[in-house]
């Protein structure tokens, strides 16, 4: 065997990555000899020291850097961040200059199940998330995606399972996924697995126990859990499975009706709020964050189209111009006061 | 376990209590991560700060999947991956050091394994940039070859050629450190 691949058929062991192929080729070398025996035991043994240990975290004081936390903490008024708001701000927005910028890696996956017969999991190592009536929270999870739970809902997540991003779900729900081809995102309903294969859709059920997905952008799988049956969508498709699959159809409602109290805002800065507005129409709303980021903005836009919120949204802060596109909307410039 | 998830608790009602408990446990390992990719004191103190703010700021509407730890953890270096990114921070990769210029130490006097344990934390330091981030990613965030590739925007190729140089290199370090505490079985005791 090439000296040169060693070390890292030994990383690929020590991660859980090796084939079985490479896995015959490294135990055919380190039963080679005594010597090899020896390098795989230190390269091992690197490795395994290498974690963070207690002796390895950097001298600090503690107590000085928590005062100057409570002391930011209190300038931005912890309180006026108790309101229930929901945050879908894109993660890595701090690398965007001065605009939002549309990420094309970000996955889009709508999903609007409405599910009767599903209980929340009891099964441990899980944890259930849940909404009461006339609530919807959103999470953001560790890998960048954000679920958005309508009333009335369950989400179990099954923190054990590494090797797929795996969700189940009793109620509506909307989800923004992040892409990640090693970790399939997996939504499960009494009678589908829907899997996130392309860029962004929309999936809907409106009755009980039947499951509607509708894509936004992008591909999906959906399948059947009795008999395995499955189909794939891509953008504007849709299709219902009770019993059996519907024929595919296009779809046109691509909105998130039904999230009723999703753009109620209450002293929300407009970071949120633009994020939420930008989910629910499915649009990208270019701005300039620089001027505006921390404004607040205060009011009810239910029921409203996305021309009528512009509006009241250009009178209450200036704005000097906005440009409606096909699916960008495009605001010019705008200040707090 | 059962302490954080009071704490967690604590920390969604707005209660600086929890808040402060997490801290005190966790602020030193988040600003350790964020070190060992950056070598910067100020700066990984700057990203700690920066990860207990949001941790404070989305305190009602956050889910923690994994444990705590690990959460802050990935914070951490994500936070620091966007600092290198804006930062535009060069990662040194022309005219690196090759392994061999690393060469191995004839000093192997000494015992225990606190030393071993310091020895290997200074030859992580001195690590070529990019190879001793790729390394982290694996190590501390325990990042598959592809997630590490797009983290850092590189190839899987090329991921796959820093693991093995940040092992060799290490390797060709502390051989004689690590072999001889082999054969005594001391390090067995480590964990």
């Amino acid at each position: 065997m090439k000296k040169d691949v060693l070390e890292l058929l030994i990383h690929k062991e020590l991660t859980g990555n090796i084939s079985v192929k490479e896995q015959a080729l490294l135990t055919d070398w380190i039963d080679e000899s005594e010597d090899n025996k020896l390098e795989y035991r230190v390269v091992q043994a690197i490795w395994e020291a290498s974690t963070i240990q207690e002796a390895d975290l950097m001298p600090v004081d503690v107590d000085k850097q928590w005062t100057k936390l409570m002391d930011k903490a209190e300038l931005k008024n912890p309180n006026e961040e108790k309101a229930k708001v929901v945050d879908l701000t894109p993660r890595r927005r701090s690398s965007f200059a001065w605009m939002k910028i549309a990420a094309g890696f970000i996955l889009l996956l709508g999903a609007l199940l409405v599910v009767r017969t599903f209980g929340p999991s009891q099964q441990p190592n899980t944890l259930v998330e849940s909404t009461s009536h006339g609530e919807v929270e959103s999470f953001e999870m560790i890998d960048g995606s954000s679920i958005l739970l309508n009333e009335n809902a369950d989400l179990t997540f099954f923190p054990h399972i590494k090797s797929e991003r795996r969700i189940s779900l009793n109620g509506e729900a909307f989800f923004d996924v992040a892409r990640n081809e090693t970790k399939p995102f997996i939504i499960e309903t009494p009678n589908a697995l829907i899997r996130v294969l392309g860029t962004s859709f929309k999936v809907s059920t409106e009755e009980t126990n039947e499951t509607v997905v509708s894509v936004r952008h992008g591909k999906v799988q959906v399948t059947q859990k009795d008999g395995g049956k499955s189909v794939i969508l891509t953008k504007g498709q849709e299709v219902t499975l009770h019993n059996d699959f519907s024929p595919i159809k296009e779809t046109m409602d691509l909105t998130l009706n039904g999230f009723d109290g999703m753009l109620e805002f209450n002293d929300t800065r407009l970071l949120k709020a633009m994020s939420l507005i930008e989910l629910k129409f499915g649009k990208k709303i270019l701005w300039d964050t620089n001027l505006l980021a921390n404004c607040e903005v205060t009011g009810k836009f239910e029921g409203k189209t996305l021309e009528e919120i512009m509006a009241i949204l250009k009178t209450v802060f200036q704005i000097e111009k906005i440009d409606f596109n096909n699916e960008i909307v495009l605001m010019t410039g705008g200040t707090c006061n | 376990m059962m302490e954080e998830k009071k704490y967690l608790e604590l920390l969604k009602n707005g209660d600086p209590e929890g808040l402060n408990a997490l801290f005190k446990a966790y602020f030193r390992l988040v600003c350790t991560v964020s070190f060992r990719m950056i070598n910067d004191q100020q700066t990984a103190e700057d990203i700690g700060q920066e990860v207990f703010m949001e941790l404070w700021k989305k305190r009602d509407r956050i889910s923690i999947t994994g444990s705590i730890k690990s959460y802050l953890v990935r914070a951490a270096s994500n936070k620091t991956l966007n600092f290198i990114r804006d930062q535009k921070i060069k990662l040194s990769n022309a005219e690196e050091p090759t392994v061999e210029d690393f060469g191995g130490t004839t000093d192997t006097e000494f015992e225990g394994t606190e030393e071993l344990k310091e020895k290997i934390s200074e030859a992580i330091k001195e690590l070529p940039d990019r190879c001793r981030l790729v390394f982290l990613l694996s190590r501390d965030q325990e990042m598959s070859y592809r997630e590490i590739a797009e983290s850092l925007d590189i190839s899987i190729k090329t991921v796959e050629n820093q693991i093995s140089k940040a092992l060799k290199i290490l390797r060709t370090r502390l051989a004689p450190y690590v072999a001889k505490m082999l054969v005594y079985g001391v390090l067995w005791t480590m964990a």
